[in-house]
Parts: C-alpha cells; sequence; structure tokens
C-alpha cells in the first residue's frame, strides 16, 4: 500500500518536528521595540497618525539652521577618510516590517548630512548589515561591522538582540547606539551601549500614574502580548500598582500573531475594569485588539504602549480609537527638529514618517555632531556622548546618563475623532 | 451565557477558517500524498490579490471576489506546475521541501512586492458594527464566515459524491494507477485539486483579512492550526478536517476564556498532542494498516 501505518504516523511526526523547527525560526523573537508601522503604504486612505503637526506649527522649513540638526556637522576635527557607520537592523524575517522603516529614517539622515557636506568635508559611508530578525543575526551583523572597520554602530533595536550580542560588544569595544527598551539593558555594565528611546519602566510606570492621577482608575485591568517586552512591561505596571498597595482586577495574556481576542475581552469586562492597560508588540494585534473592543462594546479607559501610535491604529474608524490613549516616546510635530525629520521624510517617500524611527535620525545627527568635533576616536566619541545635555533632537530632548540612556521622559496623546491630540508629558523617575 | 454564545460564536467563525485550510491540507494530501507547507500561503497570496482588487484599483466586491479567486485558481496552477509536477515521480519528502521553500519564496516575494507594511481590506461590514442579541455582541462578520463555510462545505459534498468529476477525483484519490486504467486522466485530477485547494485558501482569506489585516507572514499561523485540525480530524479524512477544525476553534475560546488566555495559543497543540497520543489515527480517521 502507499501509506501504511507505521511510516504514516513516521511522516506525521516529522512534519510535526519540521513544523516546530520552522515556527521557531519564523516567530518574531521577543521584541523590545514594538513593530512599528509606517503610515499605511499603499493603505485604502490617508492616516492620521503622525500627520498630527498641529497647523501652523512653529517650524522652520528643512534645513534651516538654527535648530540643534544645523548647520550640519562642522568642528575642527581632522578626518582622512570616508566616516563608515555601520546599521546593525533587520533587513529580513520577521523583523522586516520595523527594519524598512528604521532604514529609511536613516537613509535620509545620511542623505542630509552628506548633502551639506558631510561631516568636515568627509561622507558619512553607511553599511547596512542584516540582522535578519534572529540573535544570531545580530552577532554576525556586528561582526560585520567590526571587520568593516566601523566607527560606531546604529542598532539592534530588538532588547533581546541587544542582549544577546552586549558581551560581544564589549569584547569588540563597538560604540553602539541602540534603541531597544529593555529597561535593564544599560544597567549591566557595558560602557559601549548608549540608548536613544525612554525605557520600558519610564513608559510603563506613566502608565500607571496617568491612570490613577488623570484618570481616576479604580479598577486596572491588563492585556499584554506574551513575549519578554509586553510581559515586562506588565510587571512593572504590576509593580507600581503594588506600590500603592493596589493590584489589578484582571491580567489577560496573548501571543504574539493571536487571531481574535474574545476571550481575553470577555475576562476583562466581566471583571468590571474602569482602565485597561495595553502592552502590545505587534502593530497588527494592536490594531484586532481595537477592533474587538470596540465591538464588545467595552467602554472603559483604554492606554495603549507606543505601538498603539502606529499608523495601521490611526488608519481603523474614528469610532473605534476614540479615546484610546498612548503612551509614546514622544509626541510627534511639537518641535522644530521634529519638523525637519518629517520634510525629510515626506520629500523622499511622500508619505508619513514613522514617528518611531525618529531617534535613527537623531542617531546619525548627533553622531555626526560629535565625530566633527572629537575626530573618528571611539573613546572620545564616548565621552561626548555622556556629556551630552539638553541636546534637541527629533524625538525631544537627550540628557544622557551615566549609564547611557539619553531620554527620560514619555508623551501621553490621545485619538479625539480623526485627530491625534498631546495630553501631557511624564518624567520617568 | 452571553459570554459562552459570543466564545461559541468566535470559536466556530475561527473554526470555520481552520477547516477551510485544513479541507485544502487534506485534498492534496489525499490526492498526491504530500503536505503541502505552503498551505498558509494559498491564504496570504490571495489575500494580498484582494487587497490589489479592493484597496488598489477600488473594484466593488460582486468584481473583486470573483476575480480574486480567478487569480486564486490560477496561482493553484502555477503552484502545482512549478512546485510539484517535477519532482512527481520521487518519495513524498523532495516534494514537501518544495512546498517549504515555496512558502518561503512566496513570504519573502510579498515582502518585496507590498513591503512589510499590514494593510487593512475594504470589507463589506465596518469595524466595530457588531449585532445585538441580548448583551451578547455578534460581529456580523463571524456569522458571514461561518455561513460560507457551510455553504462550502455542502457544496462540496455535491461536487464530491454527486458529479463525474468528483467521482474521478475520488477515485484517483484511492488509487491512481487503477483510475489511470479506468479512463480517467490523473494528471488534470491532481491539477484539479490544487486549484481547488488554492480557492479554498482565497476563500479563507477573503473572510478572515477583514477580522485580521494583510502581511507576507499572515498565513503561518493559521495554516499551522488547521494542519492541527486536520491530524486531530484525521489525516486525509474530509468531514474529520472540517470537524477537526471547528473542534479547535471552539476549544480555544473556551479554554482562554475559563482555564487561562496566556495558553490560547497553546490549546490547539495540547489536543493535537493528545490525540496523536490515544487516537494517533485521529478521531474520524481509518487505521490504514487494517486497510492494507
Amino acid at each position: 500500500m502507499k501509506h501504511p501505518s507505521r511510516s504514516l504516523s513516521l511522516f506525521l511526526l516529522l512534519v510535526c518536528i519540521l513544523i516546530a523547527a520552522f515556527v521557531v525560526a519564523c516567530a518574531p523573537s521577543s521584541t523590545s521595540a514594538p513593530a512599528t508601522v509606517a503610515p499605511a503604504a499603499g493603505g485604502a486612505t490617508p492616516t492620521r497618525a503622525a500627520a498630527t503637526t498641529p497647523s501652523g506649527t512653529s517650524a522652520p522649513s528643512s534645513g534651516a539652521s538654527g535648530s540643534s540638526l544645523g548647520p550640519i556637522a562642522k568642528g575642527s576635527a581632522q578626518l582622512s577618510g570616508p566616516v563608515v557607520i555601520a546599521l546593525n537592523i533587520e533587513v529580513t524575517g520577521a523583523g522586516a516590517q520595523t527594519g524598512d522603516l528604521g532604514k529609511k529614517a536613516i537613509d535620509i539622515a545620511v542623505e542630509k548630512v552628506n548633502k551639506a557636506g558631510g561631516i568636515n568635508g568627509q561622507q558619512i559611508n553607511l553599511i547596512v548589515e542584516d540582522a535578519q530578525s534572529s540573535n544570531q543575526g545580530a552577532l554576525a551583523a556586528l561582526n560585520k561591522a567590526q571587520d568593516d572597520k566601523a566607527v560606531l554602530m546604529i542598532g539592534p533595536v530588538k532588547s533581546t538582540q541587544i542582549l544577546a550580542i552586549s558581551e560581544r560588544i564589549k569584547e569588540l569595544s563597538m560604540l553602539s547606539l541602540i534603541g531597544g527598551t529593555n529597561a535593564t539593558l544599560t544597567k549591566q555594565g557595558n560602557q559601549w551601549l548608549f540608548r536613544f528611546r525612554p525605557d520600558d519602566s519610564i513608559a510603563a510606570n506613566a502608565m500607571v500614574a496617568f491612570a490613577l492621577n488623570d484618570l481616576s482608575a479604580k479598577k486596572i485591568a491588563i492585556l499584554h502580548d506574551s513575549d519578554a517586552f509586553g510581559t515586562g512591561g506588565a510587571d512593572i505596571i504590576e509593580a507600581a500598582l503594588k506600590a500603592k498597595n493596589l493590584s489589578t482586577v484582571s491580567r489577560q495574556k496573548y501571543t504574539t500573531g493571536t487571531q481574535d481576542f474574545t476571550a481575553q475581552l470577555l475576562a476583562i469586562k466581566s471583571a468590571g475594569t474602569d482602565t485597561l492597560c495595553l502592552y502590545g508588540t505587534n502593530v497588527a494585534d494592536d490594531a484586532v485588539i481595537m477592533r474587538q473592543a470596540k465591538e464588545q462594546g467595552l467602554k472603559i479607559n483604554l492606554i495603549g504602549s507606543p505601538s498603539y501610535g502606529q499608523a495601521i491604529i490611526a488608519d481603523l474608524p474614528a469610532d473605534v480609537t476614540d479615546g484610546l490613549y498612548v503612551v509614546n516616546d514622544y509626541f510627534p510635530g511639537r518641535t522644530a527638529e521634529y519638523a525637519e525629520y518629517e520634510k525629510a521624510w515626506k520629500d523622499k517617500y511622500n508619505s508619513n514618517p514613522d514617528t518611531l524611527s525618529g531617534w535613527y535620525w537623531d542617531a546619525i545627527h548627533l553622531s555626526a555632531q560629535i565625530i566633527a568635533r572629537v575626530g573618528t576616536d571611539k573613546n572620545k566619541i564616548r565621552e561626548e556622548l555622556l556629556k551630552t545635555q539638553g541636546w534637541k533632537g527629533s524625538v525631544g530632548t537627550f540628557n544622557f546618563t551615566t549609564n547611557g540612556d539619553g531620554r527620560d521622559s514619555v508623551d501621553i496623546m490621545q485619538y479625539k475623532g480623526k485627530a491625534v491630540q498631546f495630553v501631557k508629558t511624564v518624567k520617568g523617575g | 451565557m452571553e459570554d459562552l454564545i459570543q466564545l461559541l460564536i468566535a470559536g466556530l467563525a475561527y473554526g470555520s477558517v481552520y477547516a477551510l485550510i485544513a479541507l485544502g491540507f487534506v485534498l492534496i494530501y489525499n490526492a498526491v500524498g504530500i503536505v503541502n507547507f505552503a498551505q498558509g500561503e494559498f491564504v496570504m497570496v490571495p489575500s494580498f490579490i484582494s487587497i490589489v482588487f479592493l484597496n488598489k484599483l477600488g473594484w466593488p466586491f460582486i468584481i473583486a471576489y470573483p476575480a480574486t479567486l480567478l487569480v486564486a485558481a490560477v496561482f493553484g496552477i502555477i503552484f502545482q506546475r512549478v512546485a510539484y509536477y517535477p519532482l512527481r515521480r520521487r518519495s513524498y519528502l523532495p516534494v514537501v521541501i518544495s512546498t517549504i521553500g515555496a512558502s518561503i519564496l512566496l513570504q519573502n516575494g510579498a515582502l518585496v512586492i507590498f513591503e512589510a507594511q499590514p494593510y487593512r481590506p475594504v470589507s463589506f461590514f465596518q469595524a466595530g458594527q457588531v449585532i445585538e442579541l441580548g448583551s451578547a455582541r455578534i460581529v456580523p462578520q463571524y456569522l458571514l464566515i461561518i455561513f460560507v463555510t457551510l455553504l462550502m462545505v455542502a457544496f462540496q459534498y455535491w461536487l464530491f459524491e454527486k458529479t463525474i468529476i468528483g467521482k474521478q477525483f475520488q477515485a484517483t484519490a484511492q488509487d491512481q494507477q487503477t483510475a489511470r486504467l479506468m479512463g480517467i486522466r490523473v494528471d488534470r485530477m491532481i491539477v484539479f485539486t490544487f486549484i481547488y485547494s488554492a480557492m479554498l485558501g482565497g476563500i479563507a482569506g477573503l473572510l478572515i483579512s477583514p477580522l485580521l489585516l494583510v502581511y507576507p507572514l499572515m498565513g503561518g499561523g493559521i495554516a499551522l492550526k488547521a494542519f492541527s485540525a486536520s491530524i486531530v480530524g484525521g489525516f486525509g479524512s474530509v468531514p474529520g478536517a472540517i470537524l477537526g477544525g471547528l473542534i479547535l476553534g471552539i476549544a480555544e475560546k473556551i479554554g482562554a476564556r475559563y482555564i487561562s488566555s496566556e495558553y490560547e495559543q497553546a490549546i490547539a497543540f495540547i489536543i493535537l498532542i493528545a490525540v496523536l497520543l490515544f487516537r494517533s489515527q485521529g478521531l474520524f480517521g481509518e487505521k490504514v494498516s487494517e486497510k492494507a
């Protein structure tokens, strides 16, 4: 016979193993950076995501001097050739979504610096190393950056990847400007890590403070992705509540890529929740949650993690998102520096900029300015980064701590009808 | 109680989608004895096609949906020609690897063409629209999914049991040699299987994409559940695939609500392992050795 029973069983077993391997390979590594989504690439309607710049913003047009981003990189340092900067980013794999946007932000920043004469006359030579959405890939990219004699490396943006390559970064003394937001990354004695985004503890604590102080929340529930990022955020929320002798009424979890949240939302509803903290990683999940919360008639306060600020959410019908609060790295469009970033992005890509990729733009500009002053000696660049205080980038003001943390506050914003409004800035402790 | 109604309907809806894809698995397996690992891409590719027709070209549903299924059918033919046909005389393993390769190729192809950002397709029902039944809130798209799946099951029954082409198909599935001796054009029946399987995937994609979003990796997770469903039901069994899908869909929702939401995605696989341990032929499968 064609398929005797034993070989069929063996075959099925083999298939199961293959699938398991396949899933492990394809599953998004537990991320720290929320997947970001650009304003609907070819989506149905124009989005209102990042296009929230209040009309008549005081931003000067692109290229204007006077902001801290320009005039670009001029200083006294003698440079002997092009400045090699490596980018450790996810070009392929599950993180390609985020990576694509980050690379776009980097490209316009490098283009801007180079067009304006480069760093003291020398061009930036950007080398893109694919982290392949995996820890091994990020490590290979780091090693390649070293082989290519990069002055510094920008990325990775995923905390798991940074954790995985942190030791190697130390070994190589590779100055790394990172975007991963896991709070512990910069507290492990690696002097070569400099973080350009507020860490998760700031965002999660801000969520609790805002819920208690501004929304007078009594019954708080959490719905979070069960990956490292979501679980980490939810743990911080619970800890912050515990410090005030409070606890959550319901804590619901889901796996990245879950297609239906009926069960979780029903549990939250029946717990009598008045404020729901949403800690998501993957914006596609966030969008489904928002739609289903509306379908379930969940009329409570919703506070979302940064990925809820992204385009595909804003692309949902206004009545689905109306009232949603989002804790974000920053509220786009309040500064002249952001306007420059926005204009450069729009000129090049003809779409709204990805807000979560703004830090890449800042990383290029800040490092270009520092290299212009002190040259390509990484120890000197490192010292200059540590000394950086009050530097204004597109995502806000950078004040580097001795741990290498550049940002210390988050902004809370709210969806209202077709617009997104700034609510307040919350400083981290 | 209202919770239970909502959970059952959501479970049935997702179970229906698993069932449609599981049918695709089973039909191809029955016809050519391989597991098609690109079954998830049979959902993803038509979903993107529907994005082109609905969102980019702005076609009305009445044209865009049939057109999508037509393209899905063509896709099925091409897939059969490229990924299966050249390897048809080899054992199952090279073909399985070939379908895995095709799956990776299609995912990355979609990534290159459509980029990584998710798309939200134009859909019949507004996001957030519900039918209120007492205090239970029913999503109309769920009802549509269940209805269309029922229709497809009925159609398939008619097709396979009442028509000549269906009988030829069954003969091919049972024994290719004998079918060939009976004058059935086996190769043509195999092409037909791939077309039908791709169209099932296309229907699943059209039904589910308004609920999810459309992105290159969307097929993987659903196909995995569907594959589990087909094993739970008894691999190779058509009613098994349908019931397996429904059982998994409902078990997921009930388990997530009343046991733990953390394990929602694991429930399907726990059931899968339990079935393989205690009834390895699946709930509706026949013990093949007895037949031999």
